[in-house]
Parts: structure tokens; sequence; C-alpha cells
């Protein structure tokens, strides 16, 4: 079998969540004895590509085996926020020339045309949706001001709220997105809180659940058990932004009458600035700055409950699943997908998205008796979710092989 | 409080200057206070004692509301004196008055008796030489206004050398002198230096005096040191001013608001104390057509950069590119409770509309599109203008319509509504003009001009419409005020869904009770992985899981101990063997089916177990194996050997294979018949019982022999598999392969009964090493990586077909030793035993099927690469030299005991080799 997987962006110049999934999918999928290409769009200067037809220039390399085809546009039609429309012979040559048995579109941005070029092959297609970008031009469910969307009504409100489109495009997006999932194989969907956001907002949503899988390769699982007194280190590691809540975490520390603990904060982000300043005065508080990889098993020898205290719609963050498979016990603001991972008292804790207050209760709990955390690391094993690469990549076969059989 | 002129010392005007000089508590005499403005200032904030001399009697009532004492009438009547005779001041103020007398020498000579010894004159004075006056002047204009330079009430005039003079000839001292900076735009003039020619406007500019709007003085009676205060970036704040407003509830107003000057690219910072309950901010970075970066604005430390809201016409990163004179950023700041102060860091890329052709690079790549496309527009224009060409005839008649038009759009020219319509008919203008050579012919003076200056615009205007119509398709970055005051009113509610929206998949359990045996030794890394899944398994009432432990280290026991249902038995080290640990797992299990497992496999799914039960089931089988799948780190030799596996055994395809029957075929048939795989495997507990494992190694095969001699059903399927596999190095598999061959032929009781030559056994194991070490050190000269298929398959073969024919020499064992020994170190251990030993050279079967084996790698990487890079380049050497080891294991193997019986080195070796599996 010949995949085609589309991402709007790709290593080695881009390497978030939904490159990292690509490539571990891809590269299983060639172990698995298939042949895998991916067509990215790339930002990189023009001189760097190898050929041009009409607006897309070409050029093809590899990256740690993968084969890659890379296309960029200086075309306007080519925009974060819109589908592209105009399929030509140039997408449909482009596509020829890979020709997949299947195409898994990872991202949609800049992809729309080639997506038509193949359908116009009949090369059935399967979508992941990885954020909101089919329903959120801004992709993350959050307005222009900054406030929680609760769904685009038909694009409607996208057009009252939110900048970025053309007056006439806010309807005829959504409409144009629930066109392509609808013709869709099938429509991945990596929690429920996305699942059920989509089949709420659009007709006849059709999905299948497959989490995203855990690359156990560079994890450790913390095994600590805790007595009456234990002290406890607390890990807050991503994008220092309001919408991570990072200043919720600093205002509830703050708080503590309880010093039997240290906090560790990794990341970077607008907000650096203010986590120094803030974590100066507080010598259990450490600000780390970035952390990479390698450093990860350390993380989680050295920490005993990790903090996800969004204040967005999370859709099955990284660090979340990587940690629950470090059973390290999680708190988790009650905000899109994290409650769905983390019970209250039994496999972690739960509290009010972006009130400090409750979050400070949950921590004064946690330092009172430390030793619940024996019981919720051990509920965590009991009510194990998460799943590693190979598991999510050999569903994501099993989707396409009844797919392709489907299609003879 | 309010006044009606700025008091915050950033704020640079005239009068601020002179209060800025003024000590608390002091006497000031204010001579013009008018309505006594800084009257209130100085009695409220500084606690002043004011006297006043004012000549309109309605001001002069206002004024003395904060003043000790306000004298009615002309201050050069000096009836004055008499009222405030005997009082000392010591600040006497002249706010721009002195321009207002006809003597102010006069003036200035006799308050110096009213003045203390300390004491000193403030003044405020306008400049005459400001260059707005001279521009105009220069225009041949004068003119008179209410206020500013030209107030038509004014009588004398200064230049900053005449006033000098004039303090000079009173017999003053100054302590202090500044100016108030304007540009010739900003004033009531607003003329340019460009409206001169470009000598003459450079030459102005570079004056020094050229921008002081107003001169301000302190003088004294005494001499003391000058301070003079003419610094450059005055000049510039008279050019660009940063401006805050602040928003408490008012909306935005100019009372409440803040101006600084700036120089290029700084940090500005503006302090807030004063305000409470600011709900909004609104910087306008500048009053001009511009493009500015904002790289960072806090407020009280916090970063609020990603929460501007602009007017800007479009943006880009943090480049803001303004379309008009009246830039606005606009942040909202309810949810601070009190801002002491906000900074903003600032660069101005362009400023101006002229200089916005100095466009920064991120708008290139738009720009240059647009010219793209107006080039293209160009072409069309030139071919209609051929076309009009042909049509001379009917020019002259054209030329009168089009003069028509003209008259018709330069009514409507000063204010272009709809940009739109205009630049049709602008277009249509143009394209005539594209024959501009034949119609100047015929068209007057004035009328060419008119054209001419309407294609300029028409340049720029369409240009801008375009730029606009693009970006605005392609971004709609405006926001509208409809948005500005939906988003306003929006109150966010978070999207959640209930526990029961989660559609979880609900299967009939079953009432069998499943046993898990796995046998564990320092496990714990895998362990943590499989154990959650397993006991997370979807669709049993009940499972069971035993570990059989040979004493781990590494806190298996301690782990495994967290579980309730897990049963955990620890045996020495020495007591193990995989016959041994899985009966005694048994032994201890409960349930009516048992599952042997390994440690480092993982199920494929949560429904696994269920499937593997149900298909045990379906089939009425005794036991079932399921096929491994490879992990996320398997190599390509990995790969291969698993696919290689699945074909011998006919389960490539998903499907599951029965066999009840033994029939006595060869050693391979056979094992394809028995073959059971203890990675997974399940049996009914009931039927195990009665056979259970026996032997050291292969007892998986063995347990399969011996159920289907007794007519049993037992099967492997592909239908499911667990994901298993290892990384092992070259010299791992040539022990396994060793061991492998050697059971085999135990289990099927092979005899070899071919007599062997020893010696051209080993010598063929021997030359063949070298044969591949110098392939893989011919390999690693490729240096053009990527290549592509087809070019590593004709590099590799016609080195493979040069070699395959010399003689070997000890400089090619030494080259062979070398590149094996960087990809493998004990292997390369191992040959170099060959040649310590001095085995001789010889070309056997070994030594011929590395052609083979070759071919076999090629051909497996073709199948899944049409490129090879350095990561699969890596993998195929190192599939070469594991499938060669995999070769000679097995030889090795097949007439192990003839080595061991000889007395050379071989028999010490096998001992090593054998060790560990």
């Amino acid at each position: 079998m010949h995949i085609l997987y589309m991402i709007h962006q790709f290593y080695p110049n881009h390497y978030s969540g939904t490159e990292r999934v690509v490539f571990g999918t891809a590269s299983y999928m060639q172990k698995l004895g298939h042949k895998v290409t991916v067509l990215t769009y790339s930002h990189e200067d023009d001189e760097t590509y190898e050929t041009q037809q009409d607006e897309i220039l070409y050029k093809e390399y590899m990256y740690e085996g993968l084969n890659v085809v890379a296309v960029k546009s200086n075309s306007n039609n080519y925009n974060t926020s819109y589908f592209m429309n105009s399929e030509s012979p140039v997408h449909r040559s482009i596509i020829e020339k890979i020709s997949p048995d299947i195409v898994h579109v990872a991202h949609m941005m800049y992809m729309h045309s080639f997506l038509k070029a193949a359908t116009s092959f009949g090369i059935p297609y399967v979508v992941s949706l990885t954020d909101f970008w089919f329903i959120c031009h801004r992709a993350q469910m959050l307005t222009s001001a900054g406030d929680l969307c609760s769904g685009p009504e038909k694009g409607k409100r996208c057009k009252d709220m939110c900048i970025g489109l053309e007056d006439f495009y806010y309807e005829d997006r959504f409409k144009i997105a629930q066109n392509i999932l609808s013709e869709s194989q099938a429509n991945i969907v990596s929690s429920r809180f996305l699942e059920n956001t989509m089949t709420h907002v659009l007709d006849n949503f059709k999905s299948n659940f497959i989490p995203y899988g855990v690359n156990f390769s560079y994890l450790d699982v913390n095994n600590k058990s805790y007595h009456a007194d234990s002290k406890i280190n607390f890990l807050f590691s991503g994008t220092l932004t309001k919408h991570k809540g990072i200043d919720v975490v600093i205002n509830a520390f703050k708080s503590l009458k309880n010093k039997n603990f240290e906090l560790n904060i990794y990341g970077d982000g607008p907000m650096k600035n203010f986590v120094i300043s803030e974590t100066k005065a507080m010598d259990n508080v450490h600000f780390h700055g970035k952390y990479s990889k390698e450093d990860t098993k350390k993380l989680i020898q050295n920490n005993d409950v990790v903090l996800v205290p969004s204040t967005w719609y999370e859709n099955n963050p990284i660090i979340l699943q990587e940690m629950i498979a470090a059973n390290i016990p999680p708190i988790v603001s009650n905000i899109g997908s994290l409650p769905e991972m983390v019970e209250d008292k039994k496999t972690g804790f739960v509290f009010e998205m972006g009130n400090s207050n409750d979050l400070t209760k949950v921590l004064e709990d946690i330092l009172e008796h430390p030793k619940q955390l024996n019981v919720i690391k051990r509920n965590m094993y009991n009510n194990y979710k998460v799943i590693t690469i190979e598991q999510q990549v050999l569903a994501y076969l099993d989707l396409y092989i009844n797919i392709l059989k489907d299609d003879d | 409080m309010n006044y009606d002129f700025e008091l915050d010392n950033a704020s640079r005007n005239s009068l601020s200057l002179l209060i800025n000089r003024i000590k608390p508590n002091s006497t000031v005499l204010e001579f013009g206070p008018a309505s006594g403005r800084m009257t209130q200032y100085l009695k409220e904030e500084l606690s002043c004692k004011v006297y006043g001399v004012e000549i309109d009697e309605d001001s002069a009532k206002k004024a003395r509301e904060y003043a000790q004492k306000i004298c009615v009438g002309n201050i050069e009547d000096y009836t004055w004196k008499d009222k405030f005779k005997g009082i000392k001041f010591d600040f006497i103020v002249f706010a721009d008055v002195l321009e207002h007398l006809y003597n102010p020498e006069n003036v200035l000579n006799n308050i110096k008796e009213f003045l203390k010894e300390d004491g000193a004159v403030l003044i405020s004075v306008p400049n005459i030489a400001h260059s707005s006056i001279i521009i105009n002047l220069m225009k041949n204009e004068f003119n008179y206004s209410k206020t500013g330079l030209l107030d038509n009430t004014h009588i004398k005039f200064y230049t900053k050398k005449t006033f000098d003079e004039l303090i000079k000839k009173c017999s003053y001292f100054k302590s202090y002198e500044t100016a108030v900076y304007t540009n010739p735009a900003n004033t009531e003039f607003e003329n340019r230096y460009n409206e001169l020619p470009t000598e003459v406007g450079n030459f102005l500019s570079t004056l020094p005096w050229s921008e002081f709007y107003q001169l301000v003085f302190e003088l004294k009676k005494h001499e003391v040191s000058v301070e003079s205060d003419f610094t450059q970036e005055y000049k510039n704040y008279g050019t660009y001013f940063i401006q805050l407003f602040v928003d408490t509830g008012n909306g935005f107003n100019e009372e409440e608001s803040m101006r600084i000057g700036f120089q290029d690219q700084k940090e500005i910072s503006f302090n807030l104390s004063k305000f409470k309950k600011i709900k909004k901010l609104r910087f306008d970075p500048i009053d001009d057509y511009s493009f500015v970066k904002i790289d960072e604005i806090k407020i009280d430390g916090l970063d609020y950069t990603n929460e501007i809201v602009s007017n800007a016409f479009h943006t880009r990163d943090d480049i803001y590119y303004f379309e008009n004179n009246d830039p606005q950023l606009y942040l909202d700041v309810e949810d601070q409770n009190e801002i002491q102060t906000v900074s903003i860091k600032i660069e101005y890329l362009c400023k101006g509309e002229e200089s916005l052709s100095d466009i920064p690079n991120v708008y290139k790549d738009i720009i240059n599109t647009q010219s793209e496309s107006l080039q293209q527009q160009t072409k069309k224009l030139d071919e209609q203008s051929k076309k009009l060409e042909e049509q001379s005839k009917s020019l002259h008649n054209q030329a009168k319509i089009i003069e028509d038009k003209t008259l018709h759009i330069l009514h409507q020219n000063s204010e272009i509504i709809n940009l739109n319509e205009t630049i049709i008919i602008l277009n249509e203008i143009a394209q005539s003009l594209r024959i501009k050579n034949r119609i100047k012919k015929l068209l007057p003076t004035n009328v060419k001009n008119i054209l001419r200056s309407l294609l300029f615009k028409y340049r720029v205007y369409s240009e801008k419409y375009k730029k606009f119509k693009s970006l605005g398709k392609a971004n709609g970055y405006i926001f509208t005020l409809k948005q500005l005051y939906k988003s306003r009113l929006y109150k966010s509610k978070a999207l959640s869904f209930a526990k029961t929206d989660l559609n979880v998949d609900v299967v009939e359990t079953i009432k069998d009770k499943m046993s898990i045996v796995i046998p564990t030794y320092n496990g714990l890394s895998d362990l943590v992985k499989l154990i959650p899944q397993l006991i997370n398994q979807k669709g049993f009432d009940s499972i069971e899981i035993v570990i059989i432990d040979s004493s781990s280290s590494d806190g298996t026991k301690e782990f495994i101990e967290k579980f309730d249902l897990l049963t955990f038995i620890t045996i020495e080290q020495k007591d193990f063997s995989h016959s041994y640990a899985r009966n005694l797992g048994y032994e201890k299990s409960t349930g009516d089916y048992v599952l042997f497992l390994v440690q480092d496999a993982l199920p494929e799914s949560e429904m696994w177990l269920y499937n593997f039960y149900t298909l045990h089931k379906q089939n009425n089988l005794t036991a079932l194996s399921c096929t491994q799948m490879v992990n996320a780190e398997a190599d390509l030799y990995t790969c291969y050997g698993i696919d290689n596996f699945n074909k011998f055994l006919g389960i490539s395809e998903k499907i599951t294979k029965i066999t009840e029957k033994f029939i006595d075929l060869n050693v391979s048939a056979s094992r394809n018949l028995a073959q059971l795989d203890n990675v997974a495997c399940m049996f009914k507990s009931s039927e195990f019982e009665q056979y259970k494992f026996q032997g050291k190694y292969a007892e998986d095969l063995d347990i399969g022999l011996r159920l289907i001699k007794d007519n049993k059903r037992i099967g492997i399927t592909s239908e499911i598999s667990v994901i298993h596999s290892h990384l092992r190095s070259s010299y791992y598999y040539m022990k396994r392969a060793l061991v492998e061959t050697d059971v085999l032929n135990d289990i099927f009781e092979q005899q070899n009964n071919s007599d062997i030559n020893i010696n051209n056994e080993l010598s063929d194991i021997y030359t063949a090493f070298c044969l591949v070490g110098n392939l893989l050190h011919k390999l690693k000269k490729i240096n053009t990586l990527p290549i592509s298929i087809d070019d590593l398959k004709v590099y590799t073969l016609e080195n493979m077909n040069t070699l395959i024919n010399i003689e070997y020499s000890s400089f090619h064992f030494s080259e062979a030793h070398l590149s094996i020994s960087t990809l493998d170190t004990q292997l390369a251990d191992t040959i170099n035993e060959f040649h310590q030993n001095n085995v001789t050279q010889f070309k056997g079967d070994l030594y011929y099927s590395v052609h083979h084996l070759v071919h076999e790698c090629l051909g497996y990487v073709e199948q899944r690469y049409n490129m090879i890079d350095e990561k699969i380049f890596d993998e195929f050497c190192l599939f070469i030299l594991k499938i060669f080891a995999t070769n000679v294991g097995s030889k090795l193997g097949a007439h192990k005991k003839e080595y061991e019986q000889s007395d050379i080195f071989i028999a010490q070796l096998i001992k090593i080799l054998e060790k560990g599996i």
C-alpha cells in the first residue's frame, strides 16, 4: 500500500505535535512494509526549490528515511485561514507522480487543492483532526478578543466574533469544511471532546476515535510511594502563556500555607519574564527554561505531580499522555479533553478552569495527605488508556485496509 | 482635577517647562494670567502665593479665585507697581506675554525691584526664525492668525539671537534656556521642507534654531552658570510622539492622555499611577502613515504583546502597516486592578506617506506578486493602446470627451469616496494615455498637466486599491466595528459534554477466566507498559496474571506488588528454563485458559485478548499462537526476519492456519506444521495440563509436535498480532542461529551423516567474512546520499562482482575487519579468532551464497524505498551483516558436535557462542 500523508508543515523546520505524530506514523508504516510519502508545504526561500510549474514551487527531500515532497506558492490563495479551491493540472501532476493508494490528511491547511486533485483520480482519503481548524479559521476556538468560543454556528458566530476572513467567506468556509469531512472515508479524532464538538457543530459527522500513541523510548516511569510527610514536587511544562494557565499556577502556589513542596516550571513563551519575576522571591519554586526530550526521564524521576491547568480547549495534549504513561498523577482544569483523561480524586485531580483558589485547595489537600497519591497512582494503572505509537498506527492501518477493501 | 493644559513632565510645552522651574511655596508674580489656569496649578499643587496683572476684566475675575491679588490693567501703565509695592517675588512669569508689549525692555527693567536677589524671571516667547515662517516667506506669504507664531496681537518679534541681546541690554543673566520644538508640518502653517528646493530645505532644517517654536528662559539678577538644554531629541519630539490614551470609563479623550516624544527604536514607559479603574488603553504610535514593529507591550511587567487590536490596514507577525494618519493600538486591560507602568518597545520601519516605498522585507513578497500582476496588466494596456492607434482618426473627438470627463473627475477628486468607481474611470483615461504621444500634440497644456497628475494618482490609487483588495481577500485583517462591538458583548461559555456522551464500545463479556503467565527477568521498563495494558484489556470478567520472576534486581517485585490481582513468584536465576518457569506459572494459575506471554510483548489493541480468545474458541483449538509484529524501533533486518518467518509459516496474509495431523516430512515442513510461538501462545488449561512444556530450548515447537502427533488441533494466526521485536547485534544473530540450528537438529533427530572437512568449512566462513567486510568497505565510500535504489543496486552489485573474484590478502582482511568492527566489534573479534588461528582461504558454499544474500537485501529494500538516505543506508549495511552472520551461525550450528569434538580453536569458540541465548 502506498500512503500519502498531507500536512501543512513538516520536519526539519517544524516539529510540533502534529508533525511528531505524522513522522511516527509514517516511519512505522514503512516498517510494516508500506510505501509512504509526505506532502507538505514549506516556507523556505524560493531558491531552494528544484522546479516551478505555474505558481507551485516543488522539491523532494528525505528526512530520516521518509520521502518528503515539499511545495510552496507565493500566491495569496495559500493562506492559513482559507481552503484553496483552485485545483489545477499542477496539483494533479504532483499527485499523479506520487500516485498513492490512499491519502491521509494530517492537517488541511494549504493542502485543499492537492486533496481535490487526489479525489479527481478517485483516491480515497481520511482526515485526522488535530485541532479545530475545520470549524475555526483561527484553529483554537478562541475569539479575536481571546474568549472561549462556544461554537461557530455555521460560521455566523465567527463572522461576529473573529477577524481574519472576507465577509462572504465565513459561512462558505464552514460549508466547505462540512463537505470535505462528509466526503472523507473516515475522520480520525484523538479525543472524545473533539469528537463531541465536531458532532455537535457539524451535520452527520462520522468519526473514528484513535488517540495519539506515546513513544515510550524516551519515557520512564515514576514508581515512588509516599508517606504522611513526603515532600511533593510539582511539575508545570508547557508554553508560558495565559492559555496554558501558568498565571493560575503561580497565583495558587503563592497562597499555599503548607510549604512542603517544590514547583518546577519548564517552558518558554510570552509570559517568561512574568514567571521569572513572580517566582524570584519564592524559595521552593524553580524556573528551568526550555526542556529537551532527553531530559524527560530526569523530569519524570524528579517530580511527583504534573499540572495541566489550560484555559482553552486542549485536545489530548502530549505532555498529559506522557505523564500518565509515566504514572505521575495529573492535576487538570475542567475544560476540553482534559477531564476525560482524569477522574477527580481517582486518577488525578480536576479543578475549575482559571480558578486559582480552587487549585490552591487541591494543592493543600495533596500536601496535607500525600499518601493519597499512592492510591491515585494505582488507580491510574487500573484505568490505563494510554496507547503506544505502534498501537495507534495499527489502528490507522486497519482503517486504511477496510477502506481499500470497500473501494475494490 | 482637570487643567486645560498637560501637566505631565513627560509632555514638553512652554507652560510645563515654566512650571517645572517654580519651587513649591514660592511667591509668584504672573503677568497675563488670563483666566488663571496656571494660577490654579501654582496655588493648588505647589502651594504658591500668586499675584497677577491681567488686562481683561472678565479673565481677571476668574483668575482671582486662585490668586492673592489680581491687578486689572495694561502692564505698560505700571499701575501694578503701586499695588504690589513692598512685595518681593521668588518668580516673575511672562508666559507668552512680552511679544504683546510695546516696550518689553522697559517692563523687564521695572520688575527688577520686585524680584528677590535670588529670584528668577521666567519667560516664554515665540521664535520668528522658525522654519514654518521662513518657508512661508519664501512662498511670498506672511499670514497673521488668531494664535501661534503670528498671533495678530503680537507687537514685537524675536529670534534666539535678538532675545539674547535684549536680556543683555536689561542686565539679566540666563540661568536656564531651552526651546519647544515643532516640525513645520505640525505648526498652524502645516508646511514642509520639501516645498522648498531640496538644498534650501536641507539647509533650513539643519539650522539649530529652525524648529524652535517657543524660546523658554529663566533669568537671574546675578551671573550664574547657564543650563542650556537644546538636545536633538526634542527636535524629534517635535516631529513624532507617541500618545497614550487612558479610558477610565469616559472613553478615550485628550485630557486622559499623555504623550512622549521618541527617537527610533527604543522602549518608552508611561506612568499610569494617577489613573484609577482603567478599562482600556490606546496607543497612537505616530500621527502618520507608517510601518511600525511592536516588539513588546508590557503592563506592569506582564506581556500583552499578543493582545493588541489595531486599526492597522494589515499586520504580519509583529509588524503593523497603517494606511492612515491616525494609527491606533488598543489594549483591553479590564482584568488589571491597578496599573503602575505601561511600556512599549517600538520600532518605526517607515514613517510618513512618502517613505512607504521603503517597505519592510515581509511585505516585499506580496508586493512582488502585485507588481507581477501589474506588469501583466500593463501588457494588456499596451495591446489596447495599439488598437487605439488604429483609431487615431477619431482621436480628436476622444480627446474632447476625455477633457469633459477630466473636469468631472476633478470635481470629485478632492474626496474620492468610492475608490473602485474612480479607478474604473481612471482606467479608461489611463488606457487612452497610452497613446499620449499622439494626443499630446492635440491637447492644450493645462489639460495635459491635469492628465499627467491624474495618471500619477491613478497609479498610486490603483496600486493601493489592489493591495487592499488582495490583502483584504487573503487575510481580512480589518477588524470591523461590528466585530469589535459584538466581541465586547460576548459572554464566553465553555463547551463541555456529559460523561454519557463518551460513547464506549460495549461487548458481551467472556465468562471464562483467563490466566496470563509471564516469565520475567529485569524487565521493569517493559512491564510498566505491558501490565497496565493487560489488566485493561476489554471483554473479560476475570483476568489473572502470574509473574514468574528470576530474582530481578530492578524493582520488578515492588512494581508488581502494587497490583492486587497479580501473583508474583520468585525463582532462583539458576533454576530458570523456558519450560520450568512457564510450567510453574501454569501451576499457580487458576484460569480456564492460560496465555503464555513474554515480558517485552505488547497487545496490538485493547481488544487483543478478546479477539485472541474468540479465535481460539471458534476454531475449537487446544493451542493458538499469534504472529509477531515489529515495534517502532525495528530496523530493516528485524522487519525482514519477522516477514520471512511469517512467510515461512504461510501467514503473511491475515489468516488462521490450523494443523491437526502430523505428517513426517523434512525438518522445515514439520516445523511449519507444528509451530507454536511462546511470545504469545494460548492453551485451554485442561489440555495443557496433560502436556506441559519440555526441554531447554524450543519448548513451544516441541509441545506443538507432541500435540499434533496426538491429533490435537493447534493453530497460528495473523488475524491478530502481538507487538514484539528486538534490536540485536549481528553477533547475537550468529549465536542464536547456531543454538537454534542445533536444537532443531535434536528435536527432529536429524543425523548429519555427511562427512565434512572442518578446515574447509572454517576457511569458507573466513573467506566469506573477507568478502562481506570488503563489500561493506566499498559501500561506505558512497558519499552522495540520498541515492536512488537503482543506483544503490548497480553500485553494490558491480562491487560484489569484482570482489567475488579476487584473492584475499592480509590487506583485504584488515580492511574487512575494520569495516565490520565499526558495525559490530564482537563479531569482528570472532573473525579475528579465525585470522589469528591461520585459517586459510577457501571459497565454498557460504562464500558463493553471499551474492544471493546481498540480492535478497537489495530486493527487500526495493520493496519499501525508492530513495536511500543515511538512515536507511546504515540499516542496509547492517542488514547485509546480520543476514550473513545468521547464515554463519546456522553453518556452525549444523555441525556443532563435530566442531566441539575437534581439537582446534573452534571448539572453544563454540562454547562461548552458545552462552546467553
